[in-house]
């Protein structure tokens, strides 16, 4: 070998010892980090605990047993002597203050929402609000929507200016149960993604309204995007506002799944009254296998003399192959109910219905 | 000439070691930064939303059970106490040999039930089914059949299932009690999700109490110490990262969680190969590029889900062997994903990193180990380069175990004792000696055990799928 | 009077205990799971048990069933629980809940309804 070939080779190693040492302080950073991130954890988790063990019963105790207003004053000024101006402390109390929320009602949760702004919790989350990191805003946002304390102007800038999703749902969730004048406010103001995990959170705080404190959910059952509207539908079905039948009557007119969802809670709130505008949707949706089953449904619950003329009737327009499946779904829903074999009893199909019946 | 050849051969070296080196290096970035976002969205979730919703979807358990009676009452009452509203288990039965059937029958009060459920997988046969008379346990649904494997099993599950969620799990697992709470969010936060995997973690010497975690520990011998390390670098820095490219292929048997139609449409789980966990999912996601709809798979790093591991060298030695088979084999039954358009992210960068780093990787590293033996045997050996290269790899890996506990330490600090951490540092410096030569034996040994003959698939079944052995996490990054 | 109240949140088993001893009703009990709530009524009579539904080893459902059908005990028995689901309610009464009481809850109602049962199986 002669020295021109021997030196890459020793610049090879020297950088492979480079390397090696770059990893190993790399490794070693990352260990000692771990050691302390474990030591202020321990710590804090400690602190924590005695912090906790000190505020707790006072806390419990204010909440259960009834107290004079000089009492109350009283136990406030102990507590606020314990916690300061700290805000590893503030945010203690604000957790276990959020976390009897959780778990109670009446009075005692009364009593929650006065300690909360007796111990001037209520600015240390607004403050929260104002920081630009979006997972600070959306604890303050869960603080003051379980605490019950509401901002109109903040809540709603927030949520235009916010393209952070997590944020911007926490905000639609509160919004839905604190703002008691418009609660779907965040409907009008933004455009958002309905999700299934979004749709059950609001379910959730519409949930906890008295039933005759709901919000009218009419308007938005016209509302232009789809999943919208079928969403504000379901939520009438679910609680069975039959204020919004007007309403979900008039989406049978709409498109195909939103008048699939309103034929469905109509059925399910058992409104039969709405027979003509059902019986018009016939020629548009009968072609639909779940629209007609729907309609077959609701008309079933009308009149029943009406329902087997108008099968009869839409049959006769039909391919012999479409007919033959409607029998057969006919066949599995109404299985052994009198209508079926009035229909077989009349029917020009008998060889559709004996096709259904031999499934 | 020789030099030339000895160019060429630390010209491998460097572009083999620096590209996987630099993958494993972003695949960790990747992980650590999408799980700092993943604890941030979920810090305030508050799961009892799902719990009381009538519309949350309901989701299927299905675990396959074979020759478990030791500890199948206290797993499926632990099962059936997790916390989801609309959910039910289903116990499969697959031809076990001893008195599972039996004890489940005394303790759940169990009655023989004629139901008839549309069954749109092929599998072996059913011998029967039965249900509870005690209304606390309606949940439970047994089945009982004939044995045909683990897959086979899983597939008469998805047959039965009758909800729009079905969760792969294993009996002997312990599932934390809100797993499906978990696992169930990214289905309800995005349509396009068709399955959802979790973590595994290793159950050796924690103290397990009626099927339930009492407490973490960490194990108290080597081998499965060892395996903590490795699981935490596969499921902390590995799957994070590929569910958030999208193009996570494994979800472990151990928990997943799946979209029913999907997966019978896909034709459900393939019961002639080991690697069954995989291959399911590389066929799901071949099904839905083929069909050309869009979806995601997702990938839940909370620790929801434990498992024992093998405590000895044989035992462990035959699971590595069988997960190399079942590598091989997924791999060669899709080989037309190889660097395939077609199939997006997956063909293009899934399935060559599988490819190269994880089925290659044990034959060039002993192609290396026989290439400097040579060398040695020639007397040319290169002391200092050898010496170089080794302490690099080393301290490569020690890095990469020392991101993931590092990982482990700042989102959920299950090891608690300051010894225990010292105690997986040192791990971590000795693992590469010590059971990293095991494993690549083993995975050379799967590679040539596959290739002698498909006959042994047979006798795979009838060896069923023996406490431990079940969980497949291909253990470096992927 | 002696209460059996089940449930793993410590913090809502000491005030059910606080209310209870401020309301001078009797002395309550706590049991943090399923298997502790099994073993104390094994020991001990109580006159009123609180369950929760969702807890570690024995779900409420079946605490329910093991002290109807098993220990075949007549005691009044309210269940708490955060899943306040139609369905849940109507099996818990069918398994013998003698009432349901959804979470969050207020302290005062279920006071309220410890005392009417009370007043039902005629302790005091």
């Amino acid at each position: 070998m002669n020295t021109l070939e021997i030196n890459p080779m020793e610049a090879e190693q020297l950088f492979l010892f480079k390397l090696s040492l770059g990893f190993v302080a790399i490794a070693v950073f990352f260990v000692v980090l771990v050691f302390t991130k474990r030591f202020i954890k321990i710590w804090r988790d400690q602190e924590k605990e005695w912090f906790l063990k000190k505020i707790v019963p006072l806390i419990g105790s204010m909440v259960i047993v009834k107290r004079n207003r000089l009492e109350w004053r009283r136990d406030i000024k102990l507590l606020v002597s314990l916690i300061g101006r700290n805000h590893a402390k503030q945010q203690i109390a604000i957790d276990h203050l959020m976390h009897l929320k959780s778990n109670l009602e009446g009075e005692s949760a009364g009593l929650i929402f006065q300690l909360y702004r007796d111990l001037n919790l209520v600015e240390f989350s607004r403050n929260k609000l104002r920081q630009t990191n979006w997972t600070k805003q959306t604890e303050g946002v869960r603080e003051l929507a379980s605490m019950n304390c509401y901002f109109v102007n903040v809540f709603s800038s927030l949520l235009q200016k916010t393209k952070q999703v997590t944020l911007r749902n926490e905000l639609i969730v509160a919004m839905t149960w604190l703002d008691k004048k418009e609660p779907f406010r965040s409907f009008r103001l933004i455009n958002f993604e309905l999700t299934d995990w979004l749709k059950l959170n609001i379910y959730d705080q519409l949930k906890k309204y008295n039933r005759v404190d709901l919000p009218d959910f009419s308007p938005w059952i016209c509302h232009e995007r789809q999943e919208v509207a079928t969403f504000f539908i379901w939520l009438a079905k679910t609680f069975n506002q039959t204020s919004s039948s007007n309403a979900i009557a008039h989406a049978l007119s709409g498109a195909k799944t939103v008048a699939n969802a309103a034929l469905d809670s109509l059925i399910e709130m058992r409104n039969f009254s709405y027979t003509q505008k059902v019986e018009a949707m016939i020629s548009n949706h009968w072609i639909c296998p779940d629209t007609s089953l729907l309609i077959l449904c609701y008309l079933e619950g009308t009149d029943k003399n009406n329902f087997v003329q108008i099968l009869i009737d839409r049959f006769r327009f039909h391919p012999y192959e479409s007919v033959m499946q409607k029998a057969d779904r006919l066949r599995s829903t109404y299985f052994e109910k009198e209508n079926t074999n009035q229909i077989l009893a009349t029917s020009t199909y008998t060889n559709a219905l004996h096709y259904g019946n031999a499934r | 000439m020789e030099t030339h050849v000895d160019y060429f051969i630390h010209l491998i070296i460097a572009i083999y070691g620096g590209s996987l080196a630099a993958w494993y290096l972003v695949l960790a970035i990747i992980s650590l930064i999408e799980m700092r976002e993943y604890l941030k969205k979920n810090s305030l979730v508050d799961y009892n939303t799902i719990l009381s919703s009538p519309s949350a979807p309901g989701i299927s358990l299905v675990a396959p059970a074979y020759n478990e009676s030791r500890t199948i009452i206290d797993n499926v009452k632990s099962l059936l106490s997790i916390t989801y509203n609309n959910f039910e288990v289903i116990v499969v039965n697959d031809g076990s040999t001893d008195d599972s059937i039996a004890q489940l029958q005394k303790i759940f009060d169990l009655e023989k039930v004629n139901e008839i459920h549309q069954q749109p997988l092929a599998t072996q046969k059913v011998k029967a089914i039965y249900r509870s008379r005690n209304k606390a346990f309606e949940r439970l649904l047994i089945i009982d059949k004939q044995n045909g494997g683990k897959a086979d099993a899983l597939n008469v599950g998805l047959n039965f299932a009758s909800n729009e969620l079905v969760a792969c799990i294993d009996v002997d697992c312990i599932i934390e009690p809100d797993a499906l709470l978990r696992m169930v969010k990214p289905f309800l936060e995005d349509n396009l999700v068709i399955a959802s995997g979790g973590v595994v973690r290793i159950a050796n010497s924690c103290v397990v109490e009626d099927g339930r975690l009492v407490k973490v520990k960490l194990p108290s011998q080597l081998l499965p110490r060892f395996q903590v390390l490795e699981y935490l670098r596969a499921f902390l820095l590995g799957r994070m990262a590929w569910s958030k490219l999208n193009g996570l292929l494994l979800i472990s048997g151990a928990f997943g969680l799946f979209k029913r139609n999907v997966a019978v449409q896909c034709g459900g789980y393939n019961a002639n190969t080991v690697g069954e966990d995989m291959e399911f999912v590389v066929r799901m996601r071949k099904y839905m590029h083929e069909q050309g709809h869009p979806y995601r798979v997702a990938y839940i790093p909370d620790p929801l889900c434990w498992t024992e591991v093998p405590k000895n060298n044989a035992q462990f030695g035959r699971q590595r062997n069988r997960w190399a088979r079942g590598t091989f084999e997924t791999l060669w039954l899709n080989r037309k994903l190889f660097f395939n358009k077609r199939y997006g992210l997956m063909g293009l960068v899934s399935y060559p990193f599988w490819f190269f780093y994880e089925w290659l990787s044990p034959f060039i590293e002993t192609g290396g180990l026989i290439y400097f033996g040579a060398m040695l045997a020639l007397g040319k050996f290169n002391w200092t380069y050898f010496l170089f290269l080794f302490i690099t790899i080393h301290a490569f890996v020690f890095l990469i175990s020392a991101l993931a506990i590092f990982a482990e330490e700042s989102t959920y600090h299950k090891y608690t004792l300051r010894r225990e951490v010292l105690k997986l540092i040192g791990i971590a410096l000795l693992e590469p000696l010590v059971l990293h030569p095991r494993v690549i034996y083993w995975s050379i040994r799967g590679n040539i055990d596959f290739w002698r003959g498909k006959k042994s698939w047979g006798e795979m079944k009838r060896e069923g799928f023996a406490t431990t052995e079940t969980v497949q996490a291909k253990l470096s990054l992927s | 009077m002696k209460i059996l109240a089940c449930d793993d949140n410590a913090f809502l088993t000491k005030i059910i205990q606080l209310k209870v001893a401020n309301e001078n009703l009797g002395t309550v009990d706590v049991a943090a799971n399923g298997k502790e709530c099994i073993r104390m009524m094994d020991k001990e009579k109580f006159d009123l048990l609180l369950l929760d539904i969702h807890m570690p080893f024995n779900s409420g459902f079946e605490l329910l069933t093991y002290v109807r059908n098993q220990l075949k005990l007549a005691t009044p028995i309210i269940v708490l629980s955060s899943e306040s689901l139609s369905t849940t309610v109507r099996k818990a009464r069918e398994l013998g809940a003698n009432d349901f009481m959804a979470k969050p809850f207020n302290p005062a109602e279920l006071i309220l309804r410890i005392k009417q049962l009370m007043k039902k199986y005629e302790y005091a």
